[in-house]
């Protein structure tokens, strides 16, 4: 009896470890529930995107019409446009998100006044508590044509007004900036949390062999910063064919003159659909979108696997 | 290792778990919800009171909850078993969330519906997502007969049906960018000593000179999603209409249908508004240019000219800005106006609803004597207006200045209805009175077009209508240079196909019409 019992007590199951750490577990719960419902539960309805989908009818006795409903897509004049804006927006927002984010983390790593990292850290992640919507309206009064910041600046030293609004070309620069200075915040605190905990013991042996602090950075922190830095990267990548739409259509809108850089796969279906009203093309371009993105997850994970097993996620 | 490969099932069998846990849950309250409806219908026979869920655009107004209790109280006592509940839901969800509301089949018993907001009864009806009222209408509405006129009723049916109840709460041909009024500052008008023009040239050079005689940045205060029916008004063609939010189609009044973009008319558009840009009379940022912005400009009284009519801010001015003199009028006066809509807005019921005779019931009890309307849109007499004359009314505020009302514009009636006493008379006037104006009716009045056979095309043309006309059309790029491949591309989009399917679908309505 006793061995019996010690032995199940060195069984060491799922279910042991949610005895163990009930309020852990309980913790996790909504998110798993949210993922679960919204992620799993609502896969079926997939199905939609091959089907003239009619309200009353449902999912179930909707007509099949096959690939009918991504020709909408395709068949548009836009369709590469849209794509490869979305793709490189994605792209150079998440390269500059992680380059300033990894500095950024570096460097408050660096600081020793308490006060000024806290404070510095907080300033850092304030924007990212900002609604896009509100954000816009900063925009604006920045490159509006009358009373906007930039173009009083541009007046004071005797430069022309300048009609941002009106000049597709800046505004990718302007979309990856502001992307940046958002979200920078929350990634330097996931990869300041990275850098604490690596072992202490690895700094003082560099400083015992005489290493100086941009040795120390770029021999321990960065290397040891790889696997959170690929998995976050992997995390993007996999959404790079999804473009922040409350950023896009907050600040964008409907001004057409800006669509030929701006114009993401997101903000197309949205405009377009508005009117039309049909979730099954909605639903095609979100699987092309989905499956698009799962392929270049496989593919990143796969390079990354390549250079580096132990960072690779799966 | 053993462990570990056990360990990887748990998560899976846990989400197998989870998930024949759910749909329990979801199985059960739907048995559920059925054991209650027949546990009702036992007991009192008919008189379950059945719950008449109102979807409509906005946010709650203070007291909502009040009146409705005392809606409900009246329709108990006046015998009619139907329990009003409102469901609001804020503007800018309002395409995407009722969408996502008749797709997955939630229940709810009446919609509001703005037949010239982007998704009208048509587009509605094409999915499937509204049934057809007619039984319904004769056997619990004899008072909607009665108080909507033959017209409105023959312009909400679709395929030979009617599919919703129009809200006849002003003369369609009052002031409004759709019939092509434009809203003035008089104040500035008559301190430059100018007539109100006649022509769009003598409204540029007016426009000249009230700015300067603002003293401050004031502009011509439009929108680019709306046809310039104001300006239309002044061409040799008039009367013509074109498609007002979509702006694609021309239907002049022998009923010929053509391509409203490549129209000598829209060229002419184009080139007015260039000169409004160049001039800046309108906003220079006029594309990016938010709603919300206008909406305040307007209730300032800060403009020199607006394109949708101005009389419906003219409370809200002369609050915030007692100079402004606000007035309306009407380019090339002399001509007739060309009404093209029966009605702007209307109240539908889901294809979803269970008991949709508790909407024509609650319709039909609304609008079948002044107490029970006034109640629904104007609160408790005493408690929260009191009336001021015939059509006048004090709103009471409360402490926080707030008063109750209900969007009289979404089910009110004409006939019914109460005013502001605080409303200039010019304004009153107009939406008490029917304007004396000659009006001509447009061949397309009552004809909707079903985009369902051109779904595709008809996205496509719009987003390219959207990219590249509208900044044309607002004069921002001139046409001569960016039209030829605007053009292009909405060819390349499908345009000769919605052009030639609205061209077939008229035809047929029109011949069922003469039948």
């Amino acid at each position: 009896m006793g061995k019996a019992k010690l032995q199940f007590a060195k069984r060491y199951t799922f279910f042991t470890d949610i005895r163990k750490n009930p309020i852990s577990y309980l913790l996790v719960l909504p998110a798993l529930l949210y993922t679960f419902v919204y992620g799993y539960m609502t896969l079926p309805y997939m199905v939609i995107a091959f089907q003239k989908f009619n309200y009353t009818k449902g999912i179930f006795n909707s007509e099949w019409v096959g690939w009918k409903n991504f020709e909408f897509f395709f068949h548009s004049t836009a369709a590469t446009m849209v794509t490869w804006n979305t793709i490189k927006l994605n792209f150079l927002s998440i390269l500059f998100g992680t380059v300033v984010a990894l500095l950024f983390s570096i460097l408050l790593n660096e600081i020793r006044s308490r006060l000024f990292k806290r404070v510095s850290q907080s300033t850092l992640l304030f924007p990212h508590f900002l609604s896009w919507i509100i954000v816009s309206y900063i925009v604006y009064s920045f490159f509006s044509t009358e009373h906007g910041l930039i173009n009083n600046l541009l007046q004071t030293f005797g430069f022309d007004p300048y009609n941002w609004y009106s000049d597709p070309k800046p505004w990718t620069w302007i979309l990856v900036g502001l992307s940046v200075w958002k979200e920078t915040g929350m990634s330097a605190v996931i990869y300041l949390a990275a850098i604490t905990a690596i072992d202490d013991s690895l700094y003082e042996a560099a400083k015992i062999d005489g290493a100086n602090r941009w040795q120390q950075i770029k021999s321990i922190t960065i290397p040891m910063l790889m696997p959170t830095l690929s998995i976050l990267t992997l995390l993007a990548i996999g959404k790079i064919f999804y473009s922040d739409f409350s950023m896009i259509y907050a600040i964008i809108g409907d001004n057409g003159m800006l669509y030929s850089t701006t114009d993401v796969i997101d903000t197309y279906t949205f405009r377009t659909l508005r009117t039309s009203g049909n979730p099954a093309i909605a639903m095609a371009i979100g699987l092309y979108q989905s499956v698009v993105g799962f392929v270049l997850v496989l593919s990143a994970n796969w390079i990354v696997k390549k250079f580096n097993k132990d960072s690779a996620m799966f | 290792m053993m462990n570990k490969k056990k360990l990887r099932f748990i998560p899976a069998s846990l989400v197998i778990v989870m998930m024949v846990v759910l749909m329990m849950a979801c199985s059960n309250s739907g048995s559920k919800e059925g054991s209650n409806g027949n546990a009702a219908g036992e007991q009192g026979n008919a008189e379950a009171v059945l719950p008449l869920r109102y979807v409509i655009p906005g946010t709650a107004k203070p007291h909502s909850d009040e009146v409705v209790s005392k809606v409900n109280e009246k329709l108990q006592a006046d015998g009619v078993n139907v329990k009003l509940e409102l469901k609001y839901i804020p503007w800018d969800a309002w395409d995407q969330k009722t969408n996502l509301m008749l797709s997955t089949g939630e229940e709810f018993e009446m919609i509001h519906v703005m037949e010239n907001g982007s998704v009208p009864t048509g587009s509605y009806v094409g999915r499937g997502a509204l049934q057809p009222l007619d039984e319904l209408i004769d056997q619990y509405g004899p008072e909607l007969k009665k108080i909507i006129p033959d017209y409105a009723w023959e312009a909400a049916k679709i395929n030979g049906k009617i599919y919703s109840v129009p809200a006849v709460w002003r003369y369609e041909t009052s002031g409004s960018g759709e019939m092509g009024t434009l809203g003035y500052r008089k104040d500035l008008l008559e301190k430059v000593g100018l007539p109100f023009p006649n022509t769009a040239e003598e409204m540029i050079a007016t426009a000249e000179k009230m700015q300067q005689a603002a003293g401050k940045k004031l502009y011509i205060q439009t929108e680019t999603d709306g046809s310039p029916v104001f300006l239309h008004r002044t061409y040799e063609a008039w009367p013509f209409y074109v498609d007002y939010r979509d702006q694609i189609i021309k239907v002049d009044q022998q009923g010929n249908v053509s391509s409203w973009l490549e129209s000598e008319e829209f060229k002419k558009d184009a080139d007015f508004f260039r000169q409004l840009y160049e001039k800046k009379l309108i906003n220079p940022d006029i594309l990016t240019y938010k709603k919300e912005e206008r909406d305040k400009a307007m209730t300032l009284g800060d403009f020199i000219y607006s394109t949708n009519g101005a009389l419906y801010s003219s409370i809200a001015i002369a609050k915030n800005n007692p100079t402004a003199k606000i007035a309306e009028d009407y380019l090339s006066a002399e001509k007739p106006l060309l009404q093209y809509l029966a009605f702007g807005n209307t109240n539908a019921v889901p294809a979803t609803a269970e008991h949709p005779e508790a909407a024509i019931k609650f319709l039909n009890w609304l609008y079948s004597n002044k107490d029970n309307h006034n109640l629904f849109l104007y609160g408790e007499e005493g408690t929260h207006y009191k009336a001021v004359g015939e059509r006048t009314a004090d709103f009471i505020r409360d402490a926080n200045d707030q008063s109750y009302y209900f969007d009289s514009w979404m089910i009110g009636n004409i006939n019914y209805m109460l005013f502001d006493v605080k409303t200039p008379e010019d304004y009153l006037k107009m939406q008490t009175t029917e304007p004396t104006n000659p009006v001509e009716f447009s061949p397309v009045l009552g004809f909707r077009l079903n985009t369902e056979p051109i779904a595709v095309e008809y996205a496509n043309v719009l987003s390219e209508v959207k990219s590249k006309i509208i900044p044309i059309k607002m004069g921002v790029q001139p046409y001569d240079k960016f039209f030829p491949a605007a053009l292009e591309s909405l060819k390349a989009a499908g345009l000769d196909k919605v052009i030639d399917e609205y061209k077939n679908q008229f035809a047929e309505f029109q011949a069922a019409q003469k039948k």
